[in-house]
């Protein structure tokens, strides 16, 4: 693995000019060697012009070029064009439909004007994933945005870095324009009168701390208002986003009011917020870590049937993680945007150790791999065994996991029989997996009525599927981690 | 007077030998209109020079060269190091469709009964300089210094050729050179020298595949600004079929002449200010 060099200076240059001067104009710059550049030159070129001319895109064009810094002496509207580099190499033995699912989106976000192109590593660390960040749930992004356009509420839930919330956001920047589109995030204002002056401030404008001292004499009212006012004040139905519902319900607790005036404080909060959202016709995207439900029937015995309005109707949909058409091309695109350059040798490393299953740990691993690499100029993958086994030993991307199963387990006590279940599935190498019978029987231990929903929670919970009769993990990263785990300490007799 | 009816060659060369309908070229269009045809001609042409992958080839040759070259001012002395210019020109990399058709009608003896030297199903094995770059630097010296950098791999023994820069090698490695080295068109004697053009001129062939072929030529400003000066006045017309004055042939070949007394004057005093500053002159 190494940086990409940018001082290469031979390139093939693909230039789009922005003739309607609203964005920058753009010139994508394939690096050139030596001889070991050809076939993989032309080969992305014939897959960049497949694809401006299947779409009928205008404005491409190719040039070569001895110097990318006098590449105005090409066309002097690319004077101040943003510039692109990639080596050529980058893209070899790739066969037609891996470069087209790697330059397809690339040519797509020129021709659009986007400001990104690619994702990076550490470009989602630690925040949602947004724009060019988000990696390929589009499937679910539509079917979101058609449930919503359907009249539905939904429940968004997911262990955290799942990508609920860059899927909550994406499912937004969607439906902006067709909706009024409001977020809320719980995690910030856990408590009612906090998240009364957040809706306050944004409907009526004014700080947020004066919002609050407003909403702290009436919390509850001041919802209402704000989301009446919000909703009378515009002529598209709202789409209310809220992430991290258990938080507020969680904020209540630190009143130090008994478990029935917490009960009674929930529950007129979640009318407060539904009232008028009912009385608008609007939506709500509740998303969380959390089943929410289970949490108040659990917390404080509020049974389904005592929700308000359009909280006793959101539809579950659960997010899992992502299965990419081709995985390869998905971490190709992530080095391609950080800069890495992989030998095959460090290729097959990656494939065979991470995957974008769950964003949120591969993006943290490659990028303590791009940090060493940036280090020390070249390494080899047996450098990267070490950063694995570190990573594996200190992250802390996995731990909800650990917390769902210690906590959360549905049926109370059957933590372990599920832990069981992963660490048999983990102790198979990944592809094999652990046969789905074993896993039934083992899960029979907790009961013969609740082995279906630990089954159920199982799935819906952890990165795994069952396929061809096994229980598989999906994500690589999680198979290690759970592995090491799992793992026992070597005693040295000697 | 010099007055070649080329452009009538052209239409007779695309109107007999054009493989019309064959393989991926086009139909013969229902018109014999010569404009129509040559259209048909040269988009097929430019094409079929798209799929030689011929370009890439070119570029991957244009940065082992620029590798080396920019090994040049450490061959320098010091005080000469932040002088040394050079320009890649790669304006022309891939020969236009149309001069390509022009080629193969003037070397076509058609008078003759013959067939087309160079025909449409082998033109790019044929031409030498499909793909060719250029390498301008400032002083003939330069030139000099660079061909003998770009030879160097070539001329060496195997164990030698291992001591060399690894941009040499690499160099080597990708690419044979025709001849093993540049040809001279700088100095060749009055009596066999045809035209003004001054350079060094290289035929590189890819080791691999194909053996695909790239010139690479070498030369002065002042013998590029020759060149583009004939290029316009002389090449260009000659190709349209317009009629060149003998006495303006003869002026724009005595300016190459002077121009390379121009070139040897500046590396004159190139070489007695250098001498006079490792004497300790300055």
């Amino acid at each position: 693995m190494r940086m990409r060099d940018e001082q290469l200076k031979t390139c093939k240059a693909l230039t789009w000019v922005d003739e309607s001067g609203k964005s920058k104009s753009r010139v994508l710059l394939f690096l050139v060697r030596g001889a070991e550049d050809i076939a993989p030159l032309e080969a992305l070129q014939v897959a960049c012009r497949a694809r401006i001319e299947k779409c009928a895109f205008s404005a491409f064009e190719w040039h070569a070029v001895a110097d990318p810094g006098q590449i105005s002496s090409v066309d002097r509207r690319l004077f101040s064009a943003e510039i692109i580099r990639f080596e050529a190499c980058e893209f070899q033995n790739l066969n037609g439909e891996q470069l087209a699912s790697l330059l397809d989106p690339i040519i797509d976000h020129i021709a659009a004007g986007d400001p990104e192109l690619v994702p990076r590593v550490g470009g989602a660390v630690g925040g949602p994933a947004e724009g060019i960040q988000f990696l390929n749930r589009l499937s679910d992004v539509a079917e979101l945005v058609a449930s919503i356009r359907a009249d539905e509420s939904i429940f968004l839930q997911a262990p955290r870095r799942m990508g609920k919330t860059s899927l909550m956001r994406r499912v937004q920047k969607e439906l902006d324009g067709e909706f009024t589109t409001l977020a809320l995030n719980l995690e910030r204002d856990p408590t009612p009168a906090e998240c009364a002056a957040r809706l306050r401030s944004i409907q009526t404008g004014e700080g947020f701390h004066k919002a609050l001292r407003a909403a702290k004499t009436d919390p509850n009212g001041v919802l209402t208002d704000s989301i009446n006012a919000l909703c009378a004040g515009s002529e598209k139905p709202l789409v209310l986003f809220v992430d991290e519902l258990v938080a507020v319900f969680e904020g209540m607790k630190v009143d130090d009011a008994g478990e029935q005036a917490r009960r009674d404080q929930v529950l007129s909060f979640l009318s407060a917020l539904a009232a008028p959202l009912d009385k608008h016709s609007a939506r709500v995207v509740v998303a969380g870590s959390v089943n929410w439900q289970a949490y108040l029937e659990s917390e404080l015995q509020i049974t389904h049937d005592e929700l308000p309005g359009l909280f006793s109707r959101l539809q579950e949909k659960i997010v899992r993680p992502l299965d990419l058409e081709h995985p390869e091309c998905e971490l190709r695109r992530l080095l391609l945007g950080s800069g890495l350059v992989a030998e095959p040798a460090d290729m097959r490393w990656l494939l065979e150790h991470v995957d974008l299953a769950l964003p949120f740990p591969a993006a943290k691993f490659l990028d303590s791999v791009l940090g060493e690499t940036k280090q020390r100029g070249v390494t080899d993958p047996s450098v990267f065994d070490g950063l694995l086994s570190d990573f594996l030993k200190t992250t802390e991307a996995f731990a909800d996991f650990d917390d769902h199963l210690r906590t959360k387990c549905p049926i109370p006590g059957t933590g372990d029989t599920v832990a069981e279940v992963l660490g048999r599935t983990a102790s198979q190498p990944f592809g094999d997996g652990a046969s789905q019978d074993e896993v039934k029987t083992i899960l029979l231990g907790a009961g013969a009525n609740d082995s279906d929903r630990l089954e159920s929670w199982l799935f819906d919970t952890f990165p795994v599927k069952a396929e061809g009769g096994r229980i598989r993990f999906v994500s690589r990263l999680f198979h290690q981690w759970w592995r090491s785990q799992i793992a026992e300490v070597k005693v040295d007799n000697e | 007077m010099d007055s070649p009816k080329i452009a009538t060659k052209i239409v007779q060369l695309i109107r007999q030998h054009f493989p019309w309908g064959q393989g991926d070229c086009p139909a013969r269009p229902a018109v014999d209109d010569p404009t129509a045809l040559e259209k048909c001609a040269t988009g097929w042409i430019k094409n079929r020079v798209i799929r030689t992958g011929l370009e890439s080839a070119a570029l991957a040759l244009h940065a082992r060269i620029q590798a080396v070259v920019e090994e040049m001012p450490d061959q320098l002395p010091p005080t000469e190091r932040s002088r040394f210019f050079y320009r890649s020109d790669l304006t022309h990399l891939m020969k236009s469709p149309e001069s390509i058709l022009d080629k193969m009608a003037r070397e076509w003896e058609a008078d003759k009964g013959k067939a087309p030297k160079v025909g449409f199903d082998d033109f790019p094995e044929s031409m030498d300089d499909l793909a060719r770059f250029r390498i301008v630097l400032n002083f003939l010296s330069d030139v000099e210094m660079v061909c003998g950098k770009l030879e160097e791999p070539y001329r060496v023994s195997p164990e030698e050729r291992l001591r060399l820069t690894p941009k040499q090698q690499a160099l080597h490695s990708d690419f044979r050179l025709s001849d093993n080295c540049l040809e001279d068109l700088i100095m060749l004697g009055p009596e066999i020298r045809s035209s003004g053009e001054r350079c060094r001129k290289g035929l590189f062939i890819l080791r691999r595949d194909s053996g695909m072929r790239v010139e690479v030529q070498v030369q002065t400003m002042l013998q590029e600004a020759w060149d583009k000066k004939d290029h316009f006045l002389v090449y260009e017309p000659r190709r349209r079929g317009e009629a060149i004055e003998t006495c303006h042939s003869i002026e724009i070949y005595a300016m190459s002449e002077l121009l390379y007394v121009a070139d040897l004057t500046f590396d004159r005093l190139l070489e007695i200010i250098r001498q006079r500053r490792s004497e300790g002159g300055d």
